[in-house]
């Protein structure tokens, strides 16, 4: 019974906490799609989808984002953000903002993309060009731009 | 590969072969309880010690087939290549999802056979006699589950060519790999290419497979109805072992992430990072509620329920990272078949788990009450309360996403602020209880006694946190205000003083004891003093793990409130300036190279920026980025770090446009390597109390 009374305000604060920080900041997770509703206009939500066309990739960050499983349905992104590392098209990517109602821009102020995964393996059918598959050297197809 | 004798093909057949000594390793406990013949443990004894030298050797031979090449092998094609140099190969084995649940099941093979010595040598003690079938039976079951996953469900040996992306299709195979010979790899990721990948995933599955002892232990005792302290005091070191082992890996993960990512941060309460965080909590508290039912023969049933959620939270840390359920930065498996063998092995292990607990629960009772809140054991449930509700805060928190889609219909995603609104709070309270605890004596301790061993570490923290305080807001860049108790001062000067606290009133307690026993034993104060040490090397060692953690917690503190951060965007012979650095970018080179050996090829593209700070110092540094064609062309950051006794200067290089901007992020990340330095204070403290040194405890309750 001695610890009784600290193991209640414990649960009791627990309990609190928890409820005030979701109420608080816990924010819809939508696809492209769910955006089209309009139900999320103008409410900060993780939107997840995948990058279709990179229009500048320094920051603020704008490409185009697609529907996980409607390619046919996109959002214009503007993130201000750091560049991921994987940041490329045909990536999975999770963008933190909010759509604006009025010019359809999704503004965004985080991005992940997913870490190279330990688990996943890459498919051999989806890896570059068949030189690079048999092993052999290849230059970089897109190699870093020449600042001067 | 066309050889009649192929080792690879050896290495499955001894998977299966491990798989079915298991299971009759299983039976003979089974039979053996029934008809009550001792000659079924040895042979129980035998299954669990064959099954764990097929596993590792079959894990063995999976290794040998990364170093030696065998790409046709798709687990080893997607994970390794030629060019990878030897440690990079090695660590194919736990790269990707097949080959880490073999090397899993292998590390519990090494923890098994050890327990097995283990009881070979005590074969006289009843007790160990008593319980000895029950922990092989706990072990042989957990072979054959995770066996059973590597035989059926995620064979690393499979055939390229039988994989997924060819599905047997012989034509489409030679068409991508003229004659069938399949020369190399794809390799493993260029993020993953560090050597933490080497250290970091090999630290944390070895806390989490030695989490095994206990639960098995624990089951054990539930099953016989052992109450006294026997399996106690077996699994305190295992525990301590596995802790040890478990807060490597979350420390060298977040330093993985802190020298690789580009952030500047090490923690992001990610579910992955989440879930290897989660048993550490619960180990904690074990390793403090061990020490009560020693002394004071209570808290038997929070016991094994501690030993049994820990082992349960390592389970579900694996299916949380295997089966995609909640969404992660890091790339999950998704929809994988295992997630669900996972989830079923989980459900049937907590239910297990809880029946046995309950019909146990009435025959456990405790030796003695908690007399008084001021006391040491009364801290220490107090202790355990708060690291289980934290845990409980952050597993409910990470399925956040999943059951607000259950219950209302809606993914809703939980973010790093609500992480910390929600566990600050008894973050502080563990911190200011570390601190107390101490000063506390077992069963009752007066107020007054509690004030002399607290008042004067109170005291002393005071100035020396205000100092960190002030010293850190100087590096920030803003007017120090130390006694400005605004809104974010406050908190971070709370934290800064428990954690000041958690430090004095160990040194504290240390010089009085010392100076006690030097004063009656008529030996010098340095005499004393060690004698003490090495008498005690399990308190003193826990004392020196509190230690650690009040060094991390103010090296978090001061790197998360006090972290400077700028985003430039500069031309060659441009300077910027962060707090007391000057950075000029004095030249851009850009090369291609060859990385490693062989094979991969990388364009590079490095900054060279000559640094000089306000105190007239000067050097270079040369943040990179590359890119890696054989993986599409994918670019990786290299940051640069400089590091400091007081603070990091990080710097990040974003990218650069056709005009020949260079877009940079600058971090400067005050007393960070306090959070490093913290985790070598625990390891030390935590190996030293590990030690068989010291006296026999005689309990209280004895």
């Amino acid at each position: 019974m001695k610890v009784a009374v600290p193991g209640l305000l414990i649960l009791i604060g627990m309990v609190s906490l928890i409820w005030m920080g979701i109420v608080q900041g816990a924010i819809p997770e939508v696809g492209v799609q769910g955006l089209q509703t309009g139900q999320f206009a103008g409410r900060q939500v993780r939107l997840q989808g995948v990058i279709e066309a990179i229009e500048t990739d320094v920051r603020p960050m704008r490409f185009t984002i697609r529907d996980m499983q409607d390619p046919e349905v996109r959002y214009p992104v503007i993130v201000d953000d750091h560049r991921p590392d994987i940041f490329k098209p045909d990536t999975d990517v999770a963008v933190i903002g909010i759509l604006d109602p009025e010019t359809g821009v999704f503004e965004g102020t985080k991005i992940f993309t997913k870490c190279p995964s330990k688990y996943e393996a890459s498919d051999p059918g989806s890896m570059g060009s068949v030189a690079a598959r048999s092993g052999e050297s290849v230059p970089p197809e897109d190699p870093p731009i020449d600042p001067e | 590969m066309s050889n009649a004798f192929d080792y690879l093909d050896l290495a499955r057949g001894l998977v299966l072969l491990g798989g079915a000594v298991a299971l009759l390793g299983v039976l003979a406990v089974l039979i053996g309880s029934a008809v009550q013949d001792r000659r079924f443990v040895l042979s129980a004894r035998r299954a669990v010690a064959a099954t764990s030298f097929l596993t590792i050797a079959s894990a063995i031979l999976l290794t040998v087939g990364f170093v030696d090449g065998r790409y046709e092998r798709s687990y080893i094609y997607n994970y390794s290549e030629k060019g990878l140099p030897l440690g990079y190969k090695i660590a194919g084995l736990w790269g990707g999802l097949d080959g880490s649940i073999l090397f899993w099941a292998a590390l519990i093979g090494v923890v098994a056979l050890i327990t097995t010595i283990g009881f070979r040598r005590g074969q006289s003690d009843p007790h160990g006699r008593r319980m000895e079938p029950w922990v092989y039976l706990v072990f042989g079951v957990v072979q054959l589950f995770f066996l059973t996953i590597i035989g059926f469900v995620n064979n690393p040996f499979e055939l390229l060519l039988h994989s997924p992306s060819f599905a047997g299709d012989l034509q489409a195979f030679l068409a991508r790999f003229p004659g069938g010979v399949v020369e190399d790899g794809s390799g493993l990721n260029p993020l993953l290419v560090n050597y933490w990948m080497m250290i970091h995933p090999p630290c944390l599955y070895f806390g989490w497979v030695v989490y095994t002892v206990p639960f098995a232990y624990a089951i054990a005792a539930l099953i016989t109805g052992e109450q006294g302290n026997y399996w106690i005091t077996r699994i305190r070191r295992w525990t301590m072992i596995g802790w040890l082992f478990n807060t490597t890996g979350i420390i060298l993960g977040g330093l993985w992430a802190y020298v690789v990512l580009g952030w500047g941060g090490y923690w992001a309460w990610d579910p992955v990072e989440n879930a290897s965080f989660l048993p550490w909590f619960t180990s904690t508290a074990l390793l403090h509620s061990i020490m009560v039912q020693e002394r004071r023969g209570m808290l038997r049933t929070w016991n094994a329920f501690l030993a049994t959620t820990t082992f349960v939270l390592s389970i579900f840390g694996t299916y949380l990272t295997r089966s995609g359920v909640v969404s992660s930065v890091h790339a999950f498996g998704s929809g994988n078949a295992v997630g669900m063998w996972f989830l079923c092995f989980l459900l049937a292990t907590i239910a297990t788990c809880l029946f046995l607990i309950a019909l146990r629960q009435p025959n456990m009772r405790a030796a003695h009450r908690i007399e008084s809140v001021w006391s040491r054991e009364a801290m220490f449930v107090i202790n355990n309360l708060v690291l289980c509700a934290i845990a409980a805060c952050i597993l409910i928190l990470t399925m956040w996403p999943k059951i607000s889609k259950e219950w209302l219909g809606q993914d809703m995603s939980v973010l790093a602020p609500v992480y910390n609104k929600v566990t600050v709070p008894f973050f502080v309270l563990l911190l200011l209880i570390t601190a107390i605890g101490p000063a506390l004596g077992w069963i009752r301790t007066s107020r007054r006694a509690a004030a002399r061993n607290l008042i004067l570490p109170m005291v002393a923290s005071l100035p020396v946190a205000l100092v960190i305080q002030y010293g850190a807001e100087l590096i920030h860049g803003g007017e120090p205000r130390p006694l400005d108790f605004s809104a974010r001062l406050y908190p971070t000067f709370v934290l800064l003083y428990v954690s000041v606290l958690i430090s004095f009133t160990v040194l504290y307690e240390v010089l009085r004891t010392a100076s006690n026993r030097a004063r009656r034993s008529g030996e010098g104060f340095a005499a004393a003093l060690v004698t003490l040490l090495l008498r005690n090397n399990r308190r003193y060692g826990g004392y020196f793990v509190h230690v650690g953690l009040a060094v991390i917690s103010i090296g978090i503190v001061c790197s998360s409130m006090y972290k400077v951060q700028k985003d430039f965007s500069m031309e060659r012979g441009e300077s910027v300036r962060i707090g007391t650095y000057e950075l000029t970018l004095s030249d851009v080179i850009q090369e291609t190279e060859p990385n490693y050996e062989e094979g991969r090829v990388y364009a590079r593209m490095a900054l060279q920026l000559d640094v000089r700070t306000d105190a007239g110092r000067t050097f270079q540094v040369f943040p990179e980025r590359r890119v890696y064609p054989k993986k599409d062309n994918q670019a990786v950051t290299e940051v640069e770090i400089r590091k400091g006794l007081l603070e990091d200067l990080y710097v990040f290089f974003q990218s650069s446009d056709e005009a020949g901007h260079i877009n940079l992020s600058l971090f400067r990340n005050p007393l960070i390597n306090l959070v490093w330095a913290g985790w070598i204070f625990m390891i030390a403290g935590g190996v030293y109390a590990a030690l068989p040194l010291g006296r026999k405890r005689v309990g209280l309750a004895d």
